[in-house]
């Protein structure tokens, strides 16, 4: 234990040092770690009993009629036989469990080998496996759904419980090495919630939407313009090109725009009118998309069946974009002014100093050296413009069409939201499917603008 | 020998702060002279006068006359960037663009509207060598100015001044960021620049002032004190405060 080797170097040091004199002091000292060390310990293994006893608890499933499974069982079980039907228990549930098993057994073990932050990370992965365990489930519910069977899983697997014990059991053996250790493990686990959760979402999605895209075929649901559900005919291009074009466009309109403002902002606005611009563009921002989608169907979807000759309806893709082009405003704005402002005052001195007019400094000098941020501030615009459901919906039309500026169309977003409330089999799957599209696109999103801003770092 | 600048009676004011009073002063063509003094004695906002940088700070209010070549460089006619491009600046810190070496002697000339490559490559060529910065980087120009060392930065930064081909150059402490033997190479370069132009420098080192410049003057509290050669201003100072600064009293 970590005790005895501080006694053993402490001894050392002061009959070298001391010889005695303070010693008492001392060992006051070590007894003290000693006793909080025990402290620790208890609790520790405690929580660690508690956790393998609660693995084995039981979780009933009423399909017809109950069945009692002990959760060590579930974890070997593939699933039911009820009539003619099997009901799988989905992989993930048993992974879940089983997790939460092995990983307070591997705890112990850890301990005992004085391996303690293994120990702590382990019960953290312990805190997860529940999480994982329920969406399983969820998953389970939606195959049984298929069979048209009804079924209820009611776990006796006390799910908040192991996620508690877990989290003791963490913070116990990572308190075991000092405070300062477990500061910095707090805060690395805290950092990392946001990549579990990307981690667990993108599972989640890739797990629900994959099955239905197999069964379609791929080339099927991504290359065919026929999104017939009731026909049984899957084909969302209509849907991928709308969403595209409706995100390009409201770039081009919108990202100018932002940009002009960001520089009128940061260059040439006085302080007065400055603070007017910024906190409309902050409210901006604030406003809830409904709201948006109020707008765009009194103002812009009037406004476009008006001026448009011959134009029956103002629902389109043009009230779409100049919707979104709005929405993404804030971000752009907001982002670009920083990255500007971040700019060093000494660019623009030397610049001026070289008898450059103040509008060529900004767009020779300033927006070149901006312009990692400036394209962040897009990203996250078609980041916010991609995703974008609620306004949208309400000014798009929602006729599955290809895109034209002027024809209703429906995008991505909105395909799912119109149908999920109704839909079944593999219909519904396929509306996972579509959300596993929507995520592919802005992980390439993403990952192009990561790739094309860091070959402008290596350019400078 | 010719004179390139007249200052009569320059008043500086920051807000109610009197930064600079009555400053005159005659700078020959070809020379090279010196600004020194104690830190806040008005000596950078002086150079910054000449090429109109203090525009730039709100609050700055200035009253007297600036001749360069004869012409009033507060004329409400005057086109700040031609006179900014007639007198070139050097800062303190070396402040390259984050572009390529090329691109950031180029970037002058092309504000100014040559287009042509062939000009363009001439005019880089000569400016990196008359900052003696040539051989060190004629074989990355495509490279990042950022890369090189604060030297090399500093010289560049000279080199872009150079590009746009000024009469006149003014150096804000350009050594004051870099290391002896950087330092010892400007002071050279400074030496090589006064056969074309006009330079005048600002900075802190007495030493400085003394190996390169022809004629130094000592600023204090906003005035100049002293005015003359700089071998008789080191060895003969007239007034008892420039002796008590270069003797190293105060300051």
């Amino acid at each position: 234990m970590i005790f005895f080797k501080f006694t053993s170097i402490y001894n050392l040091f002061y009959k070298v040092r001391l010889k005695g004199a303070n010693v008492s002091v001392m060992e006051n000292i070590i007894n003290k770690s000693k006793t909080k060390s025990i402290m620790l310990i208890t609790p520790y293994i405690c929580s660690a009993i508690i956790l393998v006893l609660l693995s084995f608890k039981y979780a009933f499933y009423t399909i017809e009629k109950t069945f009692g499974v002990l959760g060590y069982n579930l974890i070997f079980s593939k699933g039911f036989l009820i009539g003619d039907n099997i009901v799988y228990i989905n992989l993930l549930t048993r992974l879940g469990i089983g997790g939460c098993l092995l990983f307070s057994i591997l705890g112990i073990i850890f301990f005992i080998c004085k391996k303690y932050l293994l120990a702590g990370l382990s019960y953290i992965i312990i805190c997860i496996c529940p999480l994982i365990a329920m969406l399983g489930d969820s998953l389970t519910d939606v195959s049984i759904v298929d069979t048209g069977l009804e079924v209820k899983v009611t776990y006796m697997f006390p799910i908040a419980f192991i996620i508690l014990f877990g989290f003791i059991g963490a913070l116990t053996s990572v308190l075991v090495m000092g405070v300062e250790t477990l500061a910095t493990c707090i805060f690395k686990s805290l950092a990392f919630i946001s990549v579990i959760s990307v981690f667990t979402i993108m599972l989640y999605v890739i797990v629900s939407g994959a099955p239905a895209i197999s069964k379609i075929g791929i080339v099927n649901f991504l290359f065919y313009d026929n999104w017939k559900p009731s026909l049984e005919q899957y084909g969302i291009l209509a849907m991928i090109c709308s969403s595209v074009a409706a995100t390009f466009g409201a770039v081009i309109i919108g990202v100018p725009i932002g940009i002009f403002t960001a520089i009128f902002l940061t260059d040439f606005a006085g302080k007065g009118i400055s603070n007017i611009i910024r906190t409309s563009v902050q409210l901006l921002a604030g406003i809830p998309s409904v709201v948006y989608g109020f707008f765009g169907m009194l103002v812009v979807v009037r406004a476009i069946k008006k001026l448009v000759p011959n134009q029956k309806v103002g629902d389109s893709l043009l009230a779409v974009i100049i919707i979104l082009a709005i929405m993404i405003l804030p971000t752009v704005v907001t982002v670009t002014e920083n990255s500007i402002k971040a700019v060093p005052n000494y660019y623009r001195e030397a610049a001026l100093a070289l008898g450059t007019t103040p509008t060529q400094t900004i767009f020779r000098v300033v927006i070149p050296a901006a312009k990692n941020g400036i394209l962040s501030g897009v990203i996250l615009g078609i980041g916010r413009a991609i995703g974008e459901t609620m306004a949208v919906i309400m000014v798009a039309g929602n006729v599955v069409n290809m895109p034209s500026l002027l024809g209703t169309v429906r995008l991505l977003t909105t395909g799912i939201v119109l149908e999920m409330s109704y839909s079944s089999g593999l219909h519904r799957q396929s509306l996972f499917a579509i959300s596993l599209v929507l995520f592919v696109f802005i992980m390439i999103v993403n990952m192009l603008f990561s790739f094309i801003s860091r070959r402008g770092v290596s350019k400078d | 020998m010719s004179i390139k600048l007249k200052i009569r009676d320059l008043n500086l004011y920051y807000g109610d702060f009197h930064a600079l009073k009555n400053i005159s002063i005659d700078i020959e063509e070809n020379s090279v002279t010196a600004f020194i003094g104690p830190s806040g004695c008005g000596k950078s906002t002086c150079l910054k006068t000449i090429n109109r940088m203090n525009d730039l700070i709100d609050n700055c209010k200035i009253t007297g006359k600036i001749l360069l070549d004869g012409l009033n460089v507060y004329d409400d006619n005057i086109d700040v960037n031609l006179l900014r491009k007639k007198a070139g600046m050097v800062f303190q810190k070396p402040n390259p663009f984050p572009m390529s070496i090329y691109d950031n002697i180029a970037y002058g000339p092309r504000v100014h509207g040559i287009k042509s490559r062939s000009i363009l490559d001439e005019i880089v060529e000569k400016s990196l060598i008359s900052s003696a910065l040539w051989n060190e980087v004629k074989d990355r120009l495509k490279g990042s100015a950022l890369g090189l060392s604060g030297g090399q930065q500093q010289r560049l930064c000279i080199a872009r001044a150079l590009a746009i081909e000024p009469d006149i150059i003014l150096m804000d402490e350009p050594t004051s960021a870099l290391d002896p033997i950087s330092t010892l190479k400007i002071e050279d370069l400074v030496q090589e620049l006064k056969k074309k132009y006009t330079v005048i420098i600002v900075t802190h080192n007495m030493q400085q002032a003394a190996r390169i410049a022809d004629k130094t003057a000592f600023f204090l509290s906003g005035e100049i004190i002293e005015y003359s050669k700089t071998s008789d201003m080191f060895s003969n100072p007239a007034d008892k405060r420039t002796e008590e600064y270069i003797t190293g009293r105060f300051g």
